[in-house]
């Protein structure tokens, strides 16, 4: 198998995509609105980047969708997207690198008002 | 129809494999975030709408483009040694991206781009259309117009002679005929035209022949269609050839169709002409040096200069003046001068300068706009000096940077043309519909690959001329001071505060000049509606008569005591009809249609020391009194007075104000014309505006209309006062007149009022555009200064906190803040003004009215902006105000 290393870094809507699949499969719309919430409403993503974003991943084999099939609340045939056993670990990979990289501005006070108390 | 939008949205920004694996989970999905925005309220869905068009538009420039660039894996190994264009692809797609992160700038950015550039590029097009594109015909440099109006046969036969550095000279004689026996009978517009003509302005016949050296010989009855005429009043009926048709008295059969494409510049004909007759100059009739009535254009020979061409004309005035004194020396002794000017410039000379002065304005416009979107690129940059210090900090080079906000400028310029050649395509369609109908070249007036070259050159010019004070000031960054806090930061930030207040001051100084300059053609304009025409036009008809051939109006005809008995009789009936209260008869009435005219010559006065040009009016009893205006002494003429041996005239006030001075001018007398003809004053009326307001006064001189004046012209005019109601009387008045002369032309009915506002057009026209230009200009610099008194205040939010933390109260903080903002305010204004009166020196001389001393319009256009500038100060400075103070200290 793939090292998620090749994978990394990854591109930020990428990440967030692959982040929302962390808690389960989830259906297009699911991505968007996990997205949005996981951002703090930053990152409000459009369909048309969303399924780009979703084609990029699965031809990588970091994600993979289901068949159409109905969902339980909205009683919609849908389609699902899940993690790989990969993509989880390139998420895991990847947020690792940014945990780094977060902690290394922490420590220059780069990001006011994040300082904790010594 | 949101699916359906989305869909077509998806169709030209998405891939074809995308959307046929996904496309319908898209849609679903964006309905599903449509339904949730349309919840929480109009601005969520404009949003929505917002990323669904720059994100899928946006990521396929990112496909696109990553396409040509290198891997990433192998670009890393690359390293610095990216290629100019992989820049160029990166800057882009990343100012692609900053540009939606900030809809609101962008959006505002693009807007004041386009309509900057849309309003220069329309009135490029129009400049470009109307006088810089070369005419329509063969090698049009090479063709000279003979300028200084009409001139007679036997001149232009000199010419022909003499004129060696002309290939060929054609001559025109524009004139009006009835034509009767189709339908109803109707005025038309004929050019007897030399056969040269044709040739001169490459016009080949779509039909038949055009007019040949033979007609003019042999003076043949042949008439050569115009092709528009022909359409309209034959139904493009190829039958016609060889019919005759009937103009006045003489039948003309008809020989040929003109090209459709054969429009003659308007200096050379003043109505259209509808169709073309042989011109003999060889006619006996014509040899004389009195009658002025050929138009002339010349091709200059092969290798001959217009300065060669002028010295020969000189040589020719010279002669003429010693040969024909009476005609080619002016009573001030000066020579008759015939101007040779190209062509062109005859044809646009009335229209260049007010085109300039509207290019003036709008490139004044622009550079508004460039100090606007500046000032918020600017503004911007601010916010982003920490970004762009990062990215220092990280390796990007001051250089690469700057070329990176560059891009971002460019990109935003190019985005602002597309738009504004949109704006554009708009502008020029209004100019079109609103400009006057007397602007020559109109029709070719269009928004093309020139217009587009411009555009594009225009987006260039404005992109570095707003990107490159933001660029220069990013690039000068210090990446230390901008990653530290407090100090360092407040300092970039006040030298950024100098630039955006040096572009306020040059915003307002712009917007001066340009609110100036509107303000005193609007002021003009307006006087010019308050001037005095000297008769009452309100409830004032009037209507065109022709009461005989017109085929011969310069030779005395035998018929007029008919024609005289006719004119009675028409407004007899016409006097007779309800609604009419009073009607007269004379050559022209105040603006009515021109060209048909009166008589023009000298008059001297008794002592022969002063001597003017003067107009004289043949009139009937009445006119005054119809017309509206005051005999001020003396009586009026009346029917009896015609042919009286003392001669009576009225003459107007200027005229007794010149020849008699304090002196009662009735019964006094002087001399009229080359022959020294005495006339008796028997009556002064006040100055009439026959022409345009803007004139200046003529000397008129109006005598009672007789038999021999309508013998010799059959050209009149009728004014008919009515009391109020004119509903159906158009049609009562031609049927009143067709019930005496049943052959004449549908006489055109005109109201005064409407005239006179005709006249006015241009005026109209160029104030409207111009105060338009001017309400942009002014919007523009208050956005301006609000912007930077709002930055200012954002700058100064930690000092105004401590200050009211010391206890001074809001009205001192807004007081602060007006106090800076009217001070810029005040600069520009002051700069504003120095560039204002120079404009206003160059603009007297071409509007009516202008003053350099219009102190009241300075004064107005410098309380508008001020007060403009103070609400858009007023808002930031309460915005400080009403800083709480604990908090602007604490986020410090």
């Amino acid at each position: 198998m793939a090292s998620p290393h090749e994978f990394i870094p990854l591109n930020p809507r990428d990440y967030l995509v692959l982040f929302s699949l962390t808690a389960g499969e989830r259906h297009g719309y699911g991505i968007v609105k996990e997205v949005e919430a996981q951002s703090a409403g930053a990152v409000r993503m459009d369909p048309s980047n969303l399924y780009r974003s979703l084609k990029r991943l699965i031809q990588k084999g970091l994600v993979v969708e289901s068949e159409l099939r109905q969902d339980q609340d909205s009683d919609e045939r849908r389609r699902f997207y899940s993690l790989t056993p990969l993509g989880s670990d390139v998420v895991e990979a990847e947020a690792r690198r940014l945990s780094q990289l977060t902690d290394a501005a922490r420590a220059r006070d780069l990001i006011p008002g994040s300082r904790r108390p010594a | 129809m949101t699916a359906r939008l989305y869909r077509l949205l998806l169709a030209v920004s998405v891939p074809r494999d995308l959307r046929t694996r996904h496309g319908d989970d898209m849609v679903q999905v964006f309905r599903e975030i449509h339904r949730d925005a349309r919840a929480r309220g109009g601005r969520a869905v404009l949003g929505v709408w917002w990323r669904a068009l720059t994100q899928s538009i946006g990521g396929g420039l990112g496909d696109r483009f990553r396409g040509r660039r290198p891997r990433s894996g192998s670009r890393r190994t690359r390293g610095k040694r990216a290629g100019a264009l992989d820049h160029l692809f990166q800057d882009l797609r990343f100012a692609f991206r900053s540009f939606v992160r900030q809809p609101g700038f962008t959006v505002t950015a693009i807007v004041v781009v386009a309509l900057g550039i849309g309003a220069t590029t329309a009135i490029f097009s129009v400049v470009d259309g109307i006088v810089l594109r070369k005419l329509p015909y063969p090698d049009p440099d090479r063709l000279v117009f003979f300028d200084q109006g009409s001139h007679t046969v036997p001149d232009y036969r000199d010419w022909l002679e003499q004129m060696s550095t002309f290939e060929s000279i054609a001559a025109l004689w524009p004139t009006q005929r009835t034509m009767v026996g189709e339908g109803t009978p109707q005025q038309v517009g004929v050019g007897q035209a030399t056969a040269n003509v044709f040739p001169m302005f490459g016009a080949s016949p779509s039909h038949g022949r055009l007019v040949t050296e033979a007609d003019m010989i042999d003076g043949a009855p042949v008439a050569v269609l115009g092709y528009d005429f022909w359409v309209r009043q034959f139904g493009g009926d190829e039958s016609v050839l060889g019919r005759a048709i009937q103009l006045d008295d003489v039948a003309y059969t008809v020989v040929g169709i003109a090209p459709v494409e054969l429009t003659l510049p308007g200096r050379l004909s003043l109505s259209s002409v509808d169709l073309w007759t042989p011109l003999e100059i060889n006619r006996a009739e014509y040899d004389t040096r009195n009658l002025y009535i050929l138009r002339v254009v010349g091709r200059l020979a092969g290798e001959a200069s217009l300065e060669l061409a002028r010295s020969q004309m000189s040589a020719w005035e010279e002669a003429a003046a010693e040969a024909y004194p009476d005609q080619n020396v002016r009573s001030d002794g000066s020579i008759r001068r015939v101007p040779l000017v190209p062509l062109r410039d005859a044809v646009t000379v009335d229209v260049r300068d007010p085109l300039y002065m509207l290019f003036g304005a709008v490139g004044l416009m622009l550079l508004i706009a460039c100090a606007n979107v500046a000032n918020l690129l600017l503004a911007r940059g601010a916010d982003r000096e920490r970004e762009l210090a990062v990215r220092a900090a990280l390796g990007g080079s001051h250089g690469r940077i700057a070329m990176q906000l560059l891009t971002e400028s460019l990109s935003l310029a190019v985005v602002g043309a597309v738009a504004g050649v949109a704006v554009a395509r708009l502008g020029v369609a209004a100019f079109a519909l609103l400009a006057p109908s007397d602007v020559p070249r109109l029709q070719e007036v269009s928004v093309d690959s020139r217009t587009l070259v411009f555009a594009l050159a225009a987006a260039v010019l404005t992109g570095v001329v707003f990107g490159l004070l933001p660029a220069l000031y990013a690039s000068r960054t210090d990446v230390n001071e901008a990653l530290k806090e407090g100090a360092g930061r407040a300092s970039a930030g006040r030298s950024r505060l100098r630039a955006k207040n040096g572009l306020v001051v040059g915003e307002i100084a712009l917007a001066m000049v340009l609110l100036v300059g509107a303000g005193l053609l609007f002021n003009s304009f307006v006087r010019l509606n308050r001037v005095d025409p000297g008769f009452e036009p309100d409830n004032l008809i009037s209507v065109p008569l022709t009461l005989g051939s017109r085929a011969e109006f310069f030779t005395s005809r035998d018929d007029g005591p008919a024609r005289l008995q006719s004119l009675r009789e028409i407004m007899n009936r016409v006097r007779a009809l309800p609604g009419v209260r009073s009607v007269s008869a004379a050559a022209v009435i105040p603006f009515s249609e021109t060209g048909r005219c009166c008589f023009m010559t000298k008059a001297m006065n008794e002592s022969g020391e002063d001597t003017t040009r003067i107009v004289r009016h043949p009139i009937t009893p009445g006119f005054f009194e119809t017309l509206g205006a005051s005999l001020q002494a003396g009586r009026d003429v009346q029917w009896t007075d015609g042919g009286a041996t003392e001669n009576p005239v009225i003459i107007n006030r200027t005229m007794a104000d010149r020849f008699f001075g304090d002196e009662n001018p009735v019964g006094g007398t002087f001399t009229m014309g080359r022959n020294g003809v005495p006339a008796t004053v028997i009556g002064v009326v006040n100055d009439l505006k026959f022409w345009n307001l803007a004139r200046d006064r003529d000397v008129d001189v109006f005598f009672p209309l007789d038999t021999s004046v309508v013998a010799m012209m059959p050209f009149m005019h009728l004014a008919v006062r009515t009391s109020g109601s004119v509903e159906g009387l158009p049609g009562a008045l031609r049927r009143a007149i067709w019930s005496v002369q049943p052959d004449m032309p549908i006489p055109e009915v005109q109201f005064l009022p409407m005239r006179i506002s005709e006249t006015m057009t241009s005026e109209r026209f160029l104030s409207t555009l111009l105060v338009v230009f001017a309400a942009f200009a002014i919007t523009l610099a208050a956005a301006g200064i609000y912007g930077t008194m709002l930055y200012s205040v954002s700058q100064r939010s930690h000092e105004f906190g401590i200050r009211m933390a010391l206890g001074a109260d809001g009205t001192r903080i807004i007081g602060q803040v007006l106090k800076r903002g009217m001070a810029l305010t005040v600069v520009g204004v002051g700069l504003g003004l120095v560039g204002a009166v120079a404009l206003s020196r160059v603009l007297e001389s071409l509007v009516f009215g202008i003053t350099v001393q219009d102190v009241p319009t300075y004064g107005a256009v410098t309380l508008l902006l001020g007060f403009v500038a103070l609400v858009a100060c007023y808002v930031p400075a309460r915005k400080a105000a009403r800083l709480d103070p604990i908090e602007t200290l604490r986020t410090e």
